[in-house]
């Protein structure tokens, strides 16, 4: 396994860099990791190299760039918590997932790139997995704790291909009415799958934060090998679903 | 306990003889019988005053259920050793309270269960219903309101998530590969880690450990269960209901009387005059009595109809007759002959009929059994002569009625059976030859063909009683209007 940098164009002609870990054969599977409001810190590459031995190449790109580039947090320390909130609320959404198109386009021609290209997004990332999934044609999605999925379910009739969610039942940014509506549309949908974890707390599966939960984690982790597994050994999955939802 | 008896005045002697006189009048009228001959020879009435009381005794049920915290209630107790005796004390305070027992008097005698007459019933009190609370240290912390920390296990501290105890984390420069790539695009040993891939952990400053985020370092947490009050509430909800029980000395009154009086049962405060009496403290017992006065008129009746003697009893305010033999039957005997007739032959049952129905109960008697069958134009006749039919009497002349009927319709009664009958086989023999088939092409299993098969004639067979019913029925009521066609 190795790991490093790469750049990566954004769609103004700009650069920006993305973490990149391969696994031990290539070509392979690519999975983009999409960040938290931390940065590429520790626990997003630590993510990416625990995909790489698993045999995916794992891409995560700095989505805090147009605002400082190379940010690492951790919600451990008070003021880089208080910090990673504050660059939370300059971080402009849209142009956020203009740059996860352009990390899709850039996996996608990347020579070791055996096809298919998933991403998984973990809390500010899990709703922008979402978004990927209902504006983009990327293959599969999964999405841990996204926070403010309840203002876009309108737009899940869009996602053909498949999702995943998963849930935190106590999730302190996600009112127990959003879980709600978030469960009824999506149990409806024909291609996605969704788990609640009762009594886990938001991010309980960030491994070096406070609310981490080893069981809870673990299986979560292990539905998404097993969904990723499964969307990529049937190729034609995605296409079904795409008539299936024409 | 004015609106129990809301100011009910006992109607003279003379009135209730009156009153009576109409009923037996009412009775028989259109029996056969002028108003003239039915009079009333003895009339010996005496008005019966006795006092009469509820006992209400007061029954106290609870419940408890705990609660995890401290919380208000409304009657905080020291401790559970004290929970008898409130209860008790509850019971005795509600009869020692000069308005409460009167709230309490109040709803024993506007419940429609309870009150004179009732021998016994159980009133729900919901006023007298409390709620205790006393509180007992939490078990979960033993009365601290903290426990040991469950993620650190009482050490304030855990393993550092980024080094792993290590104190090392990888160089976020070069990603742990331990080189570089310099401006020639040669390797070089990175400067940050110095080539070893690590550097000192930011996040524990090389102590191996993090402060435990759940109890901020101390070793311990709020207790979950009592919220740290250190105390939980167990609640006991009191239910008070009343049990009457009515009585009243029996010794001085009239047998007869006693008999009526137990017949009423609950109906008994439509018929007598009840004059309350001012409630009594009682505080000793757990036992409250309201007293009362009654008044009820009783009397030996004796009518004389046409030649007829008929001894009954007159009793309460209503002057209600009671312990009458039937007298209704003698009047109407020669009806009931000639509905006997009727009953017996074919050729004659218009006839026999024409002259029974010359008695409005019998003719009445003849129109419901064309409708409903003799059964309950028995009940029917019962509820509208109650006084003057016996049951077997009115069974007798219900059963003479519908034979009469069969006899004066009987080749109707024949035509509509045999009607229905070929009708319903016709029907069959249709199902049978034209959807049969394809009622059995719908399943392959022989159980449901052997259903269906069974089914579709007893469905028909049914339909086809019903219907002759039905028929048959019109048919007697057609032939009821030719007989008499003025009397409805």
């Amino acid at each position: 396994m190795s790991n490093n940098f790469v750049t990566i164009k954004a769609h103004d002609g700009q650069d920006f860099e993305a973490y990149i870990a391969f696994p031990e054969k290539t070509p392979a599977p690519v999975v983009i990791l999409i960040q938290e409001i931390f940065g590429i810190n520790h626990e997003m590459r630590e993510k990416c190299d625990a995909m790489a031995a698993k045999g995916y190449i794992a891409l995560c790109p700095d989505l805090f760039w147009r605002i400082e580039p190379g940010i690492h947090l951790t919600d451990r320390i008070p003021e880089q918590l208080e910090r990673a909130f504050t660059l939370f609320g300059q971080f402009d959404q849209e142009q956020g997932l203009e740059d996860l198109r352009a990390t899709l386009a850039h996996a996608r021609a990347m020579k070791e790139c055996a096809g298919p290209v998933t991403c998984i997004g973990y809390c500010l990332g899990g709703k922008l997995a979402y978004m990927m999934a209902a504006r983009t044609d990327i293959d599969a999605t999964v999405s841990y704790y996204g926070v403010g999925l309840g203002t876009m379910l309108e737009e899940a009739d869009k996602i053909t291909t498949p999702l995943l969610l998963h849930i935190a039942g106590e999730d302190e940014y996600v009112p127990k009415n959003e879980q709600a509506d978030i469960q009824s549309t999506m149990l409806e949908h024909p291609t996605a799958e969704l788990y609640v974890y009762p009594g886990m707390s938001h991010a309980f599966a960030r491994g070096e934060g406070l609310h981490y939960n080893e069981q809870a984690a673990q299986m979560a982790n292990k539905r998404t090998d097993a969904f990723l597994t499964a969307a990529l050994a049937n190729p034609a999955l995605t296409a079904k679903n795409k008539r299936h939802a024409k | 306990m004015n609106e129990q008896t809301p100011e009910k005045t006992l109607p003279a002697l003379a009135e209730l003889e009156s009153r009576a006189l109409i009923q037996i009048q009412e009775e028989l009228k259109g029996n056969g019988l002028k108003k003239e001959q039915i009079e009333i020879t003895t009339f010996e009435a005496q008005l019966l005053d006795f006092p009469a009381l509820i006992t209400l005794t007061l029954k106290t049920s609870h419940k408890s259920r705990k609660q995890p915290g401290k919380i208000g209630g409304q009657h905080v107790l020291a401790n559970a050793q004290a929970l008898p005796a409130a209860l008790e004390n509850g019971e005795k305070s509600a009869l020692s309270d000069p308005e409460t027992l009167q709230r309490v008097h109040m709803t024993v005698l506007q419940d429609p269960n309870a009150g004179a007459g009732v021998k016994e019933a159980t009133i729900a009190l919901p006023f007298l219903n409390r709620e205790y609370v006393y509180y007992e240290p939490c078990g979960t912390c033993r009365g601290l309101g903290q426990n040991v920390c469950n993620r650190c296990q009482g050490k304030g501290q855990e393993q550092c998530p980024r080094c792993h105890a290590s104190g090392r984390e990888t160089c976020t420069y070069c990603n742990g590969r331990q080189y570089i790539q310099n401006g020639q695009n040669e390797k070089q040993q990175c400067l940050t880690c110095n080539g070893s891939g690590k550097t000192p952990c930011t996040l524990c400053q090389q102590t191996r450990t993090v402060q435990c985020p759940t109890c901020k370092g101390k070793g311990k947490a709020i207790c979950q269960h009592c919220k740290g009050q250190k105390l939980n509430s167990v609640i006991t909800t009191a239910e008070t209901t009343a049990l009457a029980v009515f009585s009243f000395e029996r010794e001085p009154l009239p047998p007869a009387a006693l008999a009526a009086i137990d017949n009423a049962g609950a109906d008994l405060k439509n018929h007598v005059v009840l004059t309350p009496l001012p409630p009594q403290m009682e505080n000793e017992k757990q036992e409250s009595h309201i007293r009362f006065q009654i008044q009820l008129p009783f009397a030996d009746i004796t009518f004389k109809i046409d030649k007829q003697e008929v001894a009954g009893t007159l009793f309460g305010t209503q002057g209600a007759l009671y312990n009458l033999p039937p007298f209704l039957e003698n009047a109407v005997l020669p009806g009931m002959i000639a509905l006997e007739e009727a009953a017996a032959s074919k050729s004659s049952a218009a006839e026999a009929l024409k002259r029974a129905g010359q008695y409005r109960t019998l003719r009445y008697a003849l129109q419901a059994c064309a409708r409903w069958g003799p059964k309950k134009t028995a009940r029917a006749l019962l509820k509208k002569w109650p006084l003057g039919l016996s049951g077997e009497g009115a069974e007798k002349i219900a059963a003479l009625s519908a034979a009469g009927l069969k006899n004066l319709s009987h080749r109707s009664v024949l035509t509509c059976r045999l009607v229905c009958m070929a009708t319903m086989a016709g029907l069959y023999a249709l199902y049978a030859y034209t959807a049969r088939a394809s009622v059995m092409a719908m399943t392959s299993k022989a159980e449901l063909q052997i259903f269906a098969d069974l089914a579709v004639p007893t469905l028909l067979a049914l339909t086809g009683f019903y219907l002759a019913k039905s028929c048959t029925r019109q048919s007697m009521a057609k032939n009821l209007r030719l007989l008499f066609p003025e009397k409805s």
